[in-house]
């Protein structure tokens, strides 16, 4: 629509500046903060800058443990978005191109995960990370096979699966990369590609993965970058997940670093520390977004057809 | 090189039969075109020779070797697709080499039969660009040049000209021919359009719910059409029918409207009762009032500059109160008014007789 009047000009300039100014003041606030020198009044509310911000982001930089923590959460938001693509664009394929039985049922079942995010499952998913072959243990045990292996061997057999993710990056990471978002999307996308593609890749002596990596992956490269973008936030994010998983102190991600930071009970608040932290914790997810902005909006909306 | 041939093959999709035995014979270099209207199972009879579509019964051999089981990569055909088909990500080149590269052929030979389908096909100039820079017509020559390089026993069409407007068409069907002239391979081209279909093909299968209603060479099935059904559908414009009354020893035939009509030795086999005769438009024309077949109202002229289209209705009609249509094409510039009445003389050799109820041709 295009509307040519003076007051609608202002008024829908007014709405965007009032509407920036909302986004950005808590940015704002935090620079401001950060900027502040040792020992400022902890409710006083500054509007202006201090003159400290390079000294306080270099004080939380050198505290201990920030750049093990940043790369941290730089392999994990990585590793989620990789798996989560990975996983979601394989599923997508086989649930779209491939005509099985219960090809329904599996993709319902994918969906239904939606209503089923790390926070309703924490409990369950934290068991299965502490030792990932429990469910094995379980049939072993079901079976009775120690016994029968005991029986065969002629002194008593004892069977321990153990394997733990906790602390690892791999706990991290595992329990959240399956995604029935991303698999939907990708599979709204395959169905969009005329089946006459597929076809001619079959003629022309193109089986199935051939036909994945060689004409869909590259025709999905644009919604790839833009989901890239949405899940590196989201793994970069995590708050709760990483919490509990992690104990020791060389496996926390910056966001639990951040929350450290802040004050408790007993101490003096150094919130000029803490939003300097913050800031430098908001810097890498930034940094994916203005290097892929220019896929993400292409993916969104998808010029090459 | 090779034959294809099709026996008795059916095709159902759960308790729907959609084919319902077609045998043919394509005869290595042949160019068979088949036609038929939407849904008359053409596309599926040609994606089954692919490969694409599985045969519920019958076989089907290229090159005498049943390929009911075999892959499509490996029945050693091409196949272009009334979307073109084309990868999107990939140049042209690409486009057209990605099955070579795939079967994984030498480097220079790729380029040599790039080089040569490029040619053939004057995309020297457009192998670096990507398909959505290219025009209707390049993006259908890219397609078939995808085909050629492949240097394949059978060439298959799927209605491969009818994205493209009416002046590239009528081009394009022309280089498919003169393609095909310069290749020799067999090739199966289906099409709904009865122009491409009479021009293009050295023979011509019609096909119809699934039946193939007549197999043979264009003009003979212009000529001598097996059905009404046939009559009706090869032709521009469609053929006249009129219901009519067969001479006790069918030699004759009784128009609605008309006297009686000696048929000059092309009377039915078997006389007496009712048939439906097909008059072909252009072998109507116009005559004297006294030796007058029929008298016809025009109700529309579409003059055409060579020849014009005159759309009437009959002008004694004793069946129907509406008056049964009747088209007929006169050579040349002809002033004729609507509404005038035409006094018209049918050309007796080439009356069509069918039996009134199944169709069939009967003389």
């Amino acid at each position: 629509m295009i509307e040519r009047a003076h007051w609608f000009d202002r008024l829908t300039y007014g709405a965007l500046i009032a509407g920036a100014i909302i986004v950005c003041m808590p940015i704002y606030y935090a620079v401001i903060v950060a900027s502040m020198p040792d020992g400022s009044e902890s409710d006083a509310v500054y509007l202006l800058p201090g003159g400290h911000l390079f000294e306080n982001l270099a004080n939380a930089w050198n505290k201990e443990g920030l750049g093990r923590q940043l790369f941290n959460s730089g392999v994990m938001a990585v590793g989620v978005t990789v798996g989560k693509i990975a996983i979601s664009l394989l599923s997508a394929f086989a649930i779209t191109y491939f005509r099985f039985r219960f090809r329904m049922t599996a993709f319902w079942l994918i969906f239904i995960t939606l209503m089923l995010p790390v926070e309703v499952r924490i409990v369950p998913t934290f068991e299965v990370a502490a030792n990932a072959l429990a469910p094995f243990q379980a049939i072993l045990d079901l079976l009775a096979i120690p016994q029968i292996a005991g029986w065969f061997a002629g002194h008593t057999i004892d069977i321990n699966l153990e394997w733990s993710l906790l602390d690892s990056y791999t706990g991290l990471i595992l329990p959240l990369i399956a995604s029935a978002t991303a698999t939907f999307l990708f599979r709204q996308f395959f169905l969009t590609v005329p089946e006459e593609l597929c076809e001619a890749a079959k003629i022309d002596g193109a089986g199935p993965m051939r036909f994945f990596f060689r004409i869909l992956l590259p025709m999905s490269t644009t919604s790839m970058a833009a989901l890239a973008v949405i899940l590196f936030i989201f793994g970069w994010n995590q708050y709760l997940w990483p919490l509990l998983i992690t104990t020791d102190p060389d496996m926390t991600t910056v966001v639990i670093g951040v929350a450290r930071t802040l004050p408790t009970e007993d101490a003096d608040a150094q919130w000029n520390l803490t939003m300097a932290t913050a800031i430098l914790a908001t810097l890498p997810p930034v940094a994916v977004v203005l290097l892929l902005q220019r896929w993400f909006v292409k993916g969104l909306v998808d010029a090459e057809k | 090189m090779a034959d294809v041939e099709i026996r008795a093959v059916h095709k159902s999709y759960g308790d729907t039969q959609v084919i319902h035995g077609v045998s043919v014979v394509i005869r290595d270099g042949e160019f068979v075109v088949i036609v038929g209207p939407s849904g008359c199972g053409k596309s599926t009879l040609l994606r089954m020779i692919a490969g694409l579509e599985a045969i519920t019964s019958g076989d089907i051999a290229i090159d005498g070797r049943i390929v009911n089981e075999v892959e499509p990569k490996d029945r050693d055909i091409a196949m272009v697709f009334q979307n073109y088909a084309l990868y999107p990500h990939m140049t042209v080149a690409q486009n057209m080499s990605f099955g070579l590269r795939l079967r994984r052929l030498s480097k220079r030979d790729v380029a040599a039969r790039l080089h040569r389908a490029a040619e053939v096909l004057q995309l020297s100039d457009l192998m670096d660009r990507k398909p959505r820079q290219l025009s209707g017509g390049q993006r259908q020559r890219v397609a078939m040049g995808r085909a050629i390089v492949r240097d394949p026993a059978v060439f298959l069409f799927d209605e491969p000209l009818s994205n493209l407007d009416a002046k590239l068409r009528v081009q394009m069907r022309l280089e498919i021919k003169k393609l095909h002239r310069e290749l020799k391979a067999t090739s199966v081209y289906v099409t709904h359009d009865q122009v491409e279909a009479m021009t293009m093909a050295d023979k011509l299968i019609v096909m119809n719910e699934g039946v193939a209603e007549q197999v043979g060479a264009p003009l003979d099935i212009y000529e001598y059409p097996a059905s009404a059904y046939v009559a009706g559908f090869i032709g521009s414009p469609a053929m006249n029918f009129l219901a009519c009354e067969l001479s006790g020893d069918g030699r004759a035939v009784r128009l609605n409207g008309s006297g009686e009509l000696m048929l000059n030795g092309n009377g039915a086999a078997t006389g007496g009762g009712t048939a439906t005769a097909g008059i072909r438009p252009e072998h109507i024309a116009l005559c004297g009032g006294g030796e007058a077949d029929l008298h016809v109202t025009a109700t529309m002229v579409e003059p055409l500059g060579a020849d014009t289209l005159v759309h009437g209705a009959l002008a004694h009609d004793t069946v129907g109160a509406a008056g049964t249509e009747l088209t007929i094409r006169l050579p040349g510039i002809v002033r004729v008014q609507a509404g005038e009445q035409l006094p018209l003389r049918i050309d007796r050799e080439r009356v069509h007789l069918f039996d009134a109820e199944r169709g069939t041709r009967i003389n």
